[in-house]
């Protein structure tokens, strides 16, 4: 069962998902719209601060995009988190029709964006430049966003 | 040093406009209310250009609102009570409001008031004091002759309405004959401008209701004088003339008139109003009259000139006197009714027929997008579906460390997967990765080494 995840002053609630049956029914049935999942833990506080971006700004994105929250602690959702190879919270995910949107963004991993963000509309952006280049047929797209708003990370293979 | 303020027995010279300090000219400021500026300029400043120009601009407004209470004055007609809240006049001299509110005339109670004397005493001050000339006094006022006229024309007016309202149906000649007299009475000239409150008010007070029917089978028996099929044709000619004389000439909305012109032909006798209509308009009267003198069969000259409308007999059975809805209406259901499943269709977000044409087929996932679409709606209409999800299903996830297609990765982390599983069964080896350790590390601890030059695993756990 889907629990809901209120940030501090959203207005929109946003799905939080513990179970891998609810995680593939959202990839699979969200359709011609970038599915946006959010890896996390509810009480990490940069997690929550991008929760807060997320649900502030799921209204501007509603008609191209869904977001969804994704409590890595649960055990269902291990299996995901060694397929994406998640190892720093918070870990954003972006899909379309299914299939996995990569963004080069200048970082190690371009599988995933990594960290929060600075404002709403970087992610608006982010997600806008997903959707545009899903709908292109492009499964790889350029972050629109400058490098100084880019969060950085070392990317350790297994933990080396 | 305080100075008295002093207060003028004159309604426009406003309390709050006497200034208490003295100017530069060692005169107190005063409020002109033509310049509607303050200055202590005294008496001079009424002969200032500046104040002659702003006078002069006044004075014509006013002078042209009087203009057409002049109108009313040489015509008089009577006003309707919705008319009557709109009409009102700013007296300039006299700083009051003039309504119509109660009046049963137009403009009657803005004529008597000017002609009244304290209008006339508040002329003369304000001419005197803020200049113009005192021998334009009459161009602002109503004289005495003129209100005597004007109250004969009134009731003159009473006198017809009531005489027209106690005949039968059919052609008047009395009243026409009377209208004719009332106007004739007045400046003839005026018809062809502005005839509309006139004829709304004989309109309004001489048509009778409708008691025969207008269509093409109108009995001639019942009406000797114009037959029903020209009465049919005769009418929309008036109502067109009508309404192009009001728009060319008057420049007020035509439509209301013509409203009125429509109501009073649905309700009213047509002959009647057209005969009324006729002569308003400034058509010769002569022809009117003539025909109303002569025979019966006379009287069709001039409507012979028309083509008379036949309506079909199902037109008959459903208009918009019988209450039936207007053709475009029941049109614009039926397409409702046909586009409503249409309408429904594309608002819906997940449409497949919307979505679809709209969006590019060369999108990532299209062809995926679009079967998932097609099963949604298999299960929305309750149907099963051949295959139903798997729980180790996984989507292509192009993964960090690993190369080649996203199909190769995912069966290479499910191969992971399968091989963690056989090494968690019993044999309990641990499957711990352990980080890299070089030789030189191992050169360091030198203790550790095996004689045989082996390295000895450093069994450090992370």
């Amino acid at each position: 069962m889907a629990s809901f995840g209120l940030g501090k002053m959203s207005d929109f609630l946003l799905p939080t998902l513990s179970r891998k049956r609810d995680v593939d029914c959202i990839i699979r049935d969200t359709l011609d719209k970038v599915l946006v999942l959010r890896f996390g833990r509810a009480a990490d506080p940069l997690c929550l601060h991008f929760d807060e971006i997320l649900s502030k700004t799921s209204r501007e994105v509603s008609k191209f995009a869904t977001i969804a929250l994704v409590d890595v602690d649960s055990e269902e959702i291990q299996v995901y988190v060694k397929y994406f190879d998640i190892t720093l919270v918070p870990s954003t995910v972006f899909f379309f029709n299914a299939h996995h949107m990569k963004m080069d963004s200048g970082t190690a991993d371009h599988t995933k964006w990594v960290g929060s963000f600075h404002s709403k509309q970087d992610l608006i952006d982010v997600v806008e430049a997903i959707f545009r280049g899903a709908m292109k047929g492009k499964l790889i797209v350029s972050c629109p966003l400058p490098p100084e708003r880019i969060p950085r990370f070392q990317l350790l293979f297994k933990d080396v | 040093m305080q100075t008295a303020v002093l207060e003028s027995a004159l309604p426009f010279s406003s309390k709050k406009a006497m200034s208490k300090s003295s100017g530069e000219n060692g005169q107190d400021f005063e409020f002109c209310e033509v310049c509607r500026l303050n200055h202590d300029q005294g008496r001079r400043h009424k002969y200032f250009p500046s104040h002659a120009r702003a006078l002069a601009a006044v004075l014509a407004r006013f002078h042209g609102k009087l203009s057409d209470i002049r109108f009313f004055l040489r015509n008089p007609s009577s006003l309707s009570p919705e008319h009557a809240v709109l009409n009102h006049l700013w007296c300039l001299f006299c700083r009051c409001d003039l309504r119509e509110l109660g009046s049963s005339f137009a403009c009657s109670n803005t004529i008597k008031h000017l002609a009244s004397s304290e209008h006339l005493r508040n002329l003369k001050e304000f001419l005197r004091k803020h200049g113009g000339g005192m021998d334009r006094v009459d161009s602002f006022r109503v004289s005495e002759a003129e209100l005597l006229k004007w109250e004969k024309g009134c009731e003159t007016l009473n006198n017809a309405t009531t005489s027209s309202c106690e005949r039968s149906i059919g052609p008047s000649t009395g009243s026409s004959k009377d209208i004719q007299y009332a106007l004739t009475s007045s400046d003839m000239d005026n018809f062809e401008k502005n005839s509309i409150n006139s004829f709304v008010s004989n309109a309004s007070h001489s048509v009778m209701p409708l008691q025969c029917p207008t269509n093409e089978n109108y009995d001639n028996q019942h009406d000797p004088a114009v037959s029903g099929s020209t009465i049919g044709g005769f009418i929309p000619h008036i109502a067109t003339s009508w309404s192009v004389d009001i728009q060319g000439n008057i420049g007020l909305p035509g439509t209301y008139v013509f409203g009125s012109v429509s109501r009073h032909l649905s309700d009213g006798h047509p002959s009647c109003l057209a005969s009324n209509a006729k002569s308003l308009i400034g058509w010769p009267l002569r022809n009117v009259i003539d025909q109303r003198t002569d025979s019966n069969g006379g009287s069709n000259e001039v409507l012979q000139n028309f083509t008379p409308i036949s309506l079909p007999a199902e037109a008959c059975q459903a208009n918009m006197h019988t209450g039936a809805p207007p053709p475009w209406l029941e049109i614009s259901e039926e397409n409702m009714a046909n586009n409503d499943p249409n309408v429904y269709r594309l608002a819906l977000p997940s449409s497949s027929t919307g979505k679809s044409r709209k969006l590019n087929p060369k999108r990532v996932g299209a062809a995926w997008a679009d079967k998932r679409r097609a099963e949604l709606e298999m299960e929305k209409r309750g149907e099963t579906l051949p295959k139903s999800c798997d729980a180790n299903w996984l989507p292509n996830f192009g993964r960090v460390w690993q190369a080649g297609t996203r199909k190769e990765s995912r069966k290479e982390f499910e191969l992971e997967k399968r091989k963690l599983h056989e090494n968690e069964s019993p044999s309990g080896f641990s499957s711990k990765i352990h980080p890299y350790i070089s030789k030189r590390m191992c050169v360091r601890s030198d203790e550790d080494c095996v004689p045989n030059g082996h390295v000895k695993e450093n069994r450090n756990t992370l």
